[in-house]
């Protein structure tokens, strides 16, 4: 009886959880408004990446490259068209984004494994080093300057506004990625991810879902690029490609392939040098490096794993949910 | 002028070849594709630069320390992490060399800061001229040891009893060990050997570049080189490393210095839509 009220209380978790977070500028000091923006972000594009690698197996290095981009673009956009209201910023980036991602992800339809790796390796380098040359457009090496999110005359400054932007994006992503994969297109991608040739014998078309991860994780990257232009409001290039090893860091730690292990992954790498406190500030890629091999060594399915092992419903030798709600069931029992 | 710049291009090329016949051998044998191979090459580089200029070792004696050092490296490596994730999804060992990258790193940035070092040349400096073209004996001298490097692992490989059960696992692994080798000794002195040619081609690196930490950059062209002569095939590799090496040198004459950075990327698109598998790549047929 009362397992079944916890049970069903539970399932609000989520909710309550999501309102907390949106409230947060309300409530937390201006330091931790910043950091939790740049978790959100963090967590945005790390989606797309997981989506990509832990739902449809197609490895990738293009996130870097895919977030300069919509950050570049959608500086360019806003300062040429002066006053563009900041969704139609957000979704013109959105609609580039996939467009290059359909680009990018052709020869994905050609590659596999470390080809791929690759090929969306060079795609970021090739970025990186184009925006650096069109100078004139992006200010190359010195960087450019980035116009905060505006309607018409009326510009959205603050810390706060990028915060409530990012985190209404963050909740209505991870809403779409915990239904994916009970729709056609997310068990496409799991079958093509655990067996290419099944999955095309079983009359998956390879192409348009390999099509359709890539503008998927296109899409996350440029608009957290754009966010994340919003945020620090000035472009060099080197942001962004310091970003690679965070975004594998974070999918990895919170857990490939799982609906909140990116989420997770944020809040746990972007905490990390707070939480060190300076320490290492010198030292931070070498600390990151140690943590990615530990938690791919040993906790393989990151905190979302350990997360199901504790609390989730099957497959686990020891389910601390299970052993909690027997408990009660016990102690209800023996009253009674 | 393009005289010099083709040499220029072999003696780069030659270090890219040693660099993407080690990480293929590693491919190979054990399934990793091994994102740390650059720093692999540095921090055994750095090593070699301890010994030459910190510790006063005699040249040759500084060498052999050093490539018993990398070996070493090598198999901790493949020991304590790389034979744990082989049997795992390939994202999982692409992260486990990536993390391997940032600890080399960052070990080194710690041991050696960011400076940048003059590394000892151990061949002549100066030209010499042939025609109108300048020769460097530095360049002809990496050229000439990349050479004799390439034929020992060639006999290595071809005619001693392990190089023969290496082959054979990249091959097929079952039958491999069924014949009775010894297969994760072969892991370890693949990695031993695959990351001592990446000293070797630090080595010969850095004295005609400075040293300094940043040269593990040089993984990402060693896999294209890699990619571009064929993963399945070693002297594909060889072949990519030293194409790809006189290209980079010949190349920039014909376009602006500012995209010379695009070329090897430019390189492998081109590859990767023409012919996948690389110039001497044969296709995979994979049965269900």
């Amino acid at each position: 009886m009362r397992a079944t009220v916890i049970r069903k209380w539970t399932r609000f978790l989520p909710l309550a959880f999501a309102l907390l977070y949106l409230a947060g500028p309300t409530y937390l000091p201006d330091y931790l408004i910043y950091l939790v923006t740049v978790m959100t972000i963090m967590a945005i594009v790390t989606q797309g990446l997981n989506v990509m690698i832990g739902f449809a197996g197609q490895f990738s290095f293009a996130q870097p490259g895919f977030m300069a981009f919509g950050a570049y673009f959608g500086a360019i956009l806003s300062t040429r068209l002066h006053g563009l209201p900041f969704p139609v910023t957000i979704l013109a980036v959105g609609v580039a984004s996939a467009l290059l991602g359909l680009l990018i992800g052709f020869p994905s339809l050609r590659l596999k494994g470390f080809y791929l790796a690759m090929a969306t390796f060079g795609f970021t380098s090739a970025m990186f080093e184009l925006i650096n040359y069109l100078g004139p457009l992006t200010g190359g090496n010195e960087g450019m300057y980035a116009p905060a999110p505006a309607v018409g005359r009326w510009e959205l400054t603050s810390t706060q506004s990028v915060y409530y932007i990012a985190a209404i994006s963050v909740i209505l992503i991870q809403i779409a990625v915990r239904h994916i994969g009970s729709t056609k297109t997310g068990r496409a991608w799991k079958a093509i991810r655990d067996d290419e040739i099944a999955a095309s014998s079983m009359g998956i078309h390879l192409t348009r879902e390999k099509l359709k991860v890539f503008a998927f994780g296109a899409v996350l990257a440029g608009i957290s690029g754009l966010y994340y232009s919003y945020l620090i409001r000035y472009l060099e290039t080197s942001y962004f490609s310091l970003m690679g090893l965070s975004l594998f860091l974070i999918m990895v730690s919170g857990g490939t392939g799982t609906v909140y292990g990116p989420v997770l992954g944020s809040i746990f790498i972007t905490l990390i040098p707070q939480a060190l406190g300076g320490v290492f500030s010198q030292d931070l890629n070498l600390v990151f490096g140690i943590i990615l091999v530990l938690i791919v060594l040993l906790v393989p399915r990151g905190f979302a794993g350990l997360w199901d092992r504790l609390f989730g419903r099957d497959g686990a030798a020891f389910n601390l949910r299970d052993y909690l709600l027997s408990r009660v069931s016990v102690k209800k029992a023996n009253r009674s | 002028m393009i005289l010099s710049l083709v040499i220029d291009g072999l003696a780069v090329g030659s270090i890219y070849a040693l660099v993407s016949v080690g990480l293929v051998l590693l491919v190979r044998s054990t399934g990793a594709l091994n994102f740390a191979h650059g720093d692999f090459m540095m921090f055994s580089t750095f090593i070699a630069y301890a010994f030459v200029v910190q510790f006063k070792f005699p040249f040759w004696l500084s060498i052999i320390c050093t490539l018993i050092l990398a070996a070493l490296l090598g198999v901790v490596a493949e020991r304590l992490v790389i034979r744990r994730l082989m049997s795992g999804p390939m994202s999982g060992i692409i992260m486990g060399t990536l993390g391997i990258s940032y600890i080399l790193q960052g070990i080194a940035k710690d041991v050696w800061s960011d400076d940048v070092y003059t590394f000892p040349a151990f061949f002549p400096a100066g030209h010499i001229r042939i025609g109108t073209a300048l020769i460097s004996p530095q360049n002809i001298g990496i050229i000439l040891s990349a050479l004799v490097i390439i034929s020992v692992l060639y006999l290595f490989l071809g005619k001693t009893k392990v190089g023969t059960g290496l082959r054979a696992l990249t091959q097929n692994k079952t039958a491999a060990m069924l014949m009775g080798i010894r297969i994760t000794r072969i892991y370890s002195l693949s990695w031993a050997v695959g990351i001592m040619l990446a000293a070797i081609a630090g080595v010969l690196l850095a004295p005609t570049l400075y040293l300094s930490t940043g040269m593990g950059a040089i993984t990402f062209t060693g896999i294209i080189a890699a990619i571009i002569g064929g993963f399945g095939n070693m002297f594909g590799a060889i072949i990519g490393g030293y194409l790809l090496g006189i290209l980079t040198s010949v190349l920039p004459l014909y376009i602006p210095t500012k995209l010379q950075g695009i070329i090897p990327f430019a390189l492998l698109m081109i590859v990767l839509f023409i012919k996948p598998t690389g110039i001497l790549g044969k296709r995979e047929v994979k049965k269900v």
